[in-house]
């Protein structure tokens, strides 16, 4: 776990010292110098994004998506980042944002542990053993909200301050819904072992 | 620590960047386009109204042209725009002048 947490909450920008300075490159009217630090924020973060946005929309097409989407919402909106929380938390919270809002737009039926549990046996993209398959499938039947907050506290291993940045909710309250997601998922994952 | 049992077709993340760098300079581009047209249109509205209010202006000098000083804007000022208080004020200076030209006893 500790590792979890030093690897999402510790990201680093090779070649600037600051979020600031960072930030200023990533808005710099000098397409050498832009271009340059949008390359080295992808070095960084594109794949942590993609996998936070998989992990949460539970197939690639709609996790591609909502990458592009997160990443071109980044460059559009980089002149209203205050510096409030971490560059990374920041881009976190426009990823979960992404996400929350395409589940909400493909959300037309409900549907059961039992369909994605299929639907990821059949994935070509998704090569987990039967533990694994299971919990990824049981994270998917979580409200939409809960599942964004046990994915980025569970395998993004972000801590509550981090995760609060990037929900805006409060910590207290993120508490509590990790708790009810762990409740949730915990039977789904016991019927496996019987 | 457990392989990410997520996997992507190959190359994914190589095109997808590169699909991601052609947009951001893409809209990159078209913002700065965006900006330089905003700034050539406030310019030129600015200089179209300065321009109008001049030519337009009701504070001629006596050849009709427009006044370009403060003098002329000063002079071509009509008692009758000015107050009362403003009309008495200048009575009086009228009234210090002649004093000074014909001597106090003149009336």
């Amino acid at each position: 776990m500790t590792m979890k947490k030093e690897r999402a909450n510790n990201f680093r920008y090779t070649g600037y010292t600051s979020d600031k300075t960072f930030v200023n490159a990533l808005i710099s009217s000098k397409n050498n110098i832009r271009d340059r630090a949008f390359n080295t924020l992808l070095d960084t973060l594109h794949q942590p994004i993609y996998y936070h946005l998989r992990r949460l929309l539970g197939n690639h097409e709609d996790a591609a998506d909502a990458t592009q989407n997160t990443f071109i919402k980044v460059h559009t909106s980089l002149n209203t980042f205050r510096f409030k929380s971490k560059l990374s938390s920041w881009i976190f919270s426009i990823a979960t944002r992404q996400g929350i809002d395409l589940i909400r737009k493909r959300r037309k039926e409900e549907v059961t542990f039992e369909d994605h549990l299929a639907y990821l046996e059949s994935d070509v993209f998704f090569d987990g053993d039967e533990a694994s398959t299971r919990l990824h499938a049981a994270v998917l039947t979580l409200p939409d909200k809960q599942r964004a907050v046990f994915i980025l506290k569970y395998f993004e291993g972000l801590d509550y301050k981090s995760i609060s940045e990037c929900t805006g909710t409060s910590i207290g309250a993120l508490k509590a819904s990790f708790h009810h997601a762990k409740e949730k998922i915990k039977p789904l994952l016991i019927i496996n072992v019987i | 620590m457990k392989e990410n049992p997520n996997k992507v077709p190959t190359n994914f993340f190589d095109s997808q960047r590169a699909d991601i760098l052609s947009e951001v300079s893409r809209s990159s581009n078209r913002r700065t386009s965006i900006y330089s047209l905003r700034n050539v249109s406030v310019i030129a509205l600015a200089a179209s109204l300065a321009i109008s209010a001049w030519i337009f202006s009701p504070w001629n000098s006596d050849d009709g042209t427009p006044c370009v000083s403060y003098s002329c804007l000063l002079e071509s000022i009509e008692l009758n725009y000015l107050s009362e208080s403003e009309k008495l004020m200048i009575e009086d200076w009228q009234e210090e002048e002649m004093e000074d030209e014909f001597g106090i006893y003149q009336f």
